[in-house]
């Protein structure tokens, strides 16, 4: 011991087994940015994404469906028939018996809000259907195009009938996709006419992807696979069904089956989370695999944002270097944009380690 | 109580709440570490969080041989100098003809202070005689692994230590009196 002093041992004596409790927050900000095999990080970023795609898909199906499904609407509800071709946004009102259509108000700018007056016209009045065609016409071409996205949430409602004891069954007949709706029995219907549960499409999947099942309106939610949140993400690897009781706010309850088809012809992208560039052959390079990956585009950035490193090229990885300068190891974040082996958009948003 | 290597094994597969109970063993006593090396609350939980958050990145790199508990320590501590270095910098960059000799009054004694008296004295240190004090009496490295991690020289080390020990007799001289003088 040199020179070791007095006020050096004793403060060495005390610090050296000092423990103090971090806040909550240290551990939630490591746990979102280090590699888990459960994918908390990406249900956060996922959602982002999702909530990006439900909102324009919703706005897109809406705008397409509000106007012209209006009138086949009316014509169900007079006939007072069990069946209808396809269900959306507007809800039955019971104020107003001569024109039981009102538009429901979606707190969204890009919606289409039908004004009652607009409705009435063109429930009574055949001539303004043709004013509508157009509109009609373009919309159809839209709604063709929505499966596209992958995040399927065209959304399909139900719509508790006024008068109707018995069960409904509803069938929606929309794109390629063909799915019944089986309502549990409705007990009160009178007091039950205002509660509107939306489900979302049966998703069809390429094999290891995540897809969104979501249900709106209902006040609780039991999933099958235990969850209670309005959605769950799920990434089954074999064709699944998942149940869903949703209770509405008058307390009954709703069971709901989704399938979720895998469509054994695609993959999705595998995405390492790590890469070593040291020239050893093993894991030199960042390059994501897949097979039949088409409109491809990869970006990676630094922590603090700045790009280093974009291609199109699915073949083409990333080997550490900006500029021919090799970087350190640090985390990396990737953002990737695909099309899979059907077509359909990906977005994948996540982190990657370069290991020196 | 799962054994460490366990632990660890659970953790490199990417378990969730293995980290978590990894992250807790720990989390107390690299704070207790890291908190002496800054002089606010938020700097040395950022420190604690990137240091964390390398040891679950570079986990891999673990060996095995050796305390486990040493190996977390040593990269907190060179989280904690990457964070402050810039700042180091300018502090070092001082006469190097100031050095005096100081007085070692071994008479002095400490033992009334308690930890938290410590740990204030210590964050409310100058950044430069802080991270020397806290290297050199602390943690035990020499003067020559403390000016390659810092990147100064030797003597700025020693004189930087002196230095410290002398604000921090003169700090405690001062809280005495102010304490005897009520």
């Amino acid at each position: 011991m040199d020179n070791k002093s007095n006020i050096a041992k004793a403060f060495s004596e005390k610090l050296n087994k000092m423990e103090l409790q971090p806040d909550e927050s240290v551990w939630k900000n490591v746990s979102s940015r280090i590699p888990q095999s459960s994918p908390s990080w990406f249900a956060k970023k996922g959602l982002w994404a999702g909530g990006a795609v439900v909102l324009v898909a919703v706005a897109i199906y809406l705008g397409s469906v509000l106007l012209p499904q209006n009138q086949k609407i009316a014509e169900v509800d007079s006939h007072q028939s069990p069946e209808t071709e396809v269900l959306t946004a507007p809800i039955v009102s019971d104020e107003n018996p001569q024109n039981k259509i009102t538009s429901q108000e979606i707190p969204n700018e890009n919606s289409v809000i039908v004004d009652p007056t607009d409705t009435d016209k063109s429930d009574s009045d055949k001539t303004s259907e043709n004013q509508n065609n157009s509109v009609i016409a373009s919309s159809d071409v839209v709604k063709n195009t929505t499966p596209q996205i992958p995040d399927n949430t065209e959304s399909s409602e139900l719509k508790n009938p006024e008068k109707n004891q018995k069960p409904i069954s509803i069938t929606e007949n929309s794109s390629s996709v063909k799915t019944t709706y089986q309502v549990a029995e409705i007990q009160d219907p009178v007091v039950l006419r205002d509660s509107t549960i939306k489900f979302s499409v049966n998703p069809t999947i390429c094999k290891g992807e995540k897809t969104k099942l979501s249900v709106d309106g209902g006040m609780y939610y039991l999933w099958s696979n235990g969850q209670s949140l309005p959605y769950i993400e799920v990434a089954p690897l074999m064709n699944s069904t998942y149940n869903v009781t949703v209770t509405d706010k008058f307390n009954y309850n709703h069971i709901h089956s989704y399938v979720v088809t895998i469509d054994e012809e695609c993959t999705a992208l595998v995405i390492p989370n790590a890469f070593s560039p040291n020239g050893d052959g093993n894991n030199d390079i960042f390059k994501p695999e897949g097979v039949n990956i088409s409109e491809f585009m990869m970006q990676i950035l630094s922590r603090d944002g700045r790009m280093l490193f974009i291609t199109n090229d699915v073949n083409k990885g990333w080997d550490g270097t900006v500029n021919g300068q090799p970087l350190t190891s640090q985390v990396f974040i990737y953002n990737i944009v695909y099309k899979n082996g059907r077509g359909e958009q990906q977005i994948r948003q996540g982190q990657v380690t370069l290991i020196r | 109580m799962i054994p460490e290597q366990d632990l660890i094994n659970r953790c490199l597969k990417g378990e969730a709440k293995a980290q978590k109970v990894l992250f807790d063993r720990f989390a107390p006593k690299m704070y207790g570490v890291v908190a002496r090396y800054f002089s606010s609350v938020e700097e040395a939980q950022d420190a604690l969080q990137d240091g964390f958050v390398k040891v679950f990145t570079k986990l891999h790199e673990y060996s095995g041989l050796g305390s486990f508990e040493g190996w977390i320590r040593r990269i907190m501590i060179n989280t904690s100098l990457n964070l402050i270095r810039d700042n180091l910098k300018h502090q070092y960059h001082q006469d190097i003809d100031e050095i005096q000799e100081f007085v070692e009054d071994e008479n002095q004694r400490y033992d009334h202070l308690s930890m938290e008296d410590m740990l204030k004295l210590v964050q409310e240190m100058p950044p430069g005689y802080r991270t020397v004090f806290n290297l050199y009496d602390i943690e035990g490295y020499h003067h020559h692994e403390i000016a390659a991690s810092l990147g100064v020289s030797v003597n700025t080390s020693k004189s930087q230590l002196l230095k410290a020990r002398a604000y921090l007799r003169k700090r405690i001289e001062k809280l005495n009196q102010d304490y005897h003088g009520q």
